[in-house]
């Protein structure tokens, strides 16, 4: 093992806590190299030194500030409470669905449609008309069969029987 | 989240946002403002916010975004740089003798701790000192697990250097 790898094994030893457990590789690096033994205990002197470095609290002021500015902050105009704005939206959209139902259910009615009598009335004019048309089809039809019985089968049958022999002795 | 919960929240989590900020802008005056700021940002988003693990990584994620846009700020205004903390290492030196107590290796710690880019400091501070898990702090702070897990590899060879170049044995 290189000293470059021992000194990867230090690290990762540390990031997972596992100082007191490495490999036999790198014990026997250890007991034979002075420069990496020097390594490992500086780093895990760093360690040490870092976690015990001094903790400088928060100045009270610090901390009186925070207070003033949160939970006893006064509260200027309207102040909304916690979930007050979510809230509003809710009752605004309540507002809004009912006003829509009521409009639905009591808007005036659509115009009505017609009445009994004009219905009557339309149905006797279009009877009216029916009848003119067919009446007027009627008159045409006998027309035509008069017209074609006066030029074409008149003639014929007239024809016809000025044709046959008397039989009358 | 309920007001008893919010308040709770703030007692547990409150010097974890100052230290967070601290270690991050190494300014005490802007840590103060960014903490109480993100403690003031939870109490707005309480409603979206569970009590817990949660609560926890919701405010570290809200102080680094405030602690980056300061940076980026910083960065804009060079005249402006709060560095209070932040004077080179290598001037405060104490001499040649070699520095044992507690006190004064955190103190070297602290310095050379300003010498990586915010986003190393962020990731040795979050994994290292809030003790938070790789997948959180790959969550918090939009990284891949590998590019994390090599950040602070790298990350804790440039703080041992740097230790070792100012003869601190952390």
């Amino acid at each position: 093992m290189t000293c470059e790898e021992l000194r990867r094994h230090i690290h990762e030893g540390l990031d997972d806590g596992s100082m007191g457990t490495l490999p036999e590789l790198v014990s026997s690096h250890l007991a034979t190299c002075c420069a990496c033994r020097d390594f490992k205990d500086d780093l895990e002197s760093l360690s040490h030194a870092l976690r015990a470095l001094p903790r400088v609290p928060l100045p009270p002021e610090a901390l009186d500030a925070v207070w003033r500015e949160t939970l006893h902050a006064r509260p200027v105009g309207f102040a909304a409470p916690a979930g007050f704005w979510r809230l509003a939206a809710a009752a605004s959209f309540v507002a809004a669905l009912s006003t829509a139902t009521l409009y639905f259910v009591f808007a005036p009615a659509p115009p009505p449609g017609p009445t009994a009598v004009e219905l009557a009335r339309a149905s006797a004019q279009a009877e009216m008309v029916f009848g003119y048309t067919a009446r007027a089809l009627a008159a045409t039809r006998d027309a035509t069969t008069d017209r074609v019985l006066a030029s074409r089968v008149a003639p014929a049958v007239r024809s016809a029987t000025a044709s046959q022999p008397s039989r009358r002795p | 989240m309920t007001t008893n919960e919010f308040e709770a929240a703030v007692m547990e989590h409150k010097d974890r946002v100052h230290n967070y900020a601290r270690g991050i802008l190494r300014d005490p005056e802007d840590a103060k403002d960014v903490a109480q700021e993100c403690l003031i940002r939870l109490w707005r988003h309480r409603e979206q916010i569970e009590a817990g693990t949660g609560c926890r990584s919701w405010l570290l994620r809200s102080a680094h975004n405030l602690c980056v846009d300061r940076l980026r700020r910083r960065s804009s205004r060079p005249e402006a740089v709060g560095d209070q903390d932040a004077a080179d290492p290598k001037d405060a030196r104490p001499g040649p003798e070699r520095l044992t107590s507690s006190a004064e290796v955190a103190d070297r710690l602290e310095h050379a701790l300003l010498d990586l880019d915010h986003r190393d400091r962020a990731i040795v501070l979050l994994r290292e000192v809030e003790g938070m898990g790789y997948d959180e702090i790959a969550e918090l702070l939009d990284l891949k697990l590998g590019t994390l897990k090599a950040a602070l590899h790298r990350a804790r060879e440039k703080l041992r250097h740097a230790l070792v170049r100012a003869e601190v044995t952390p």
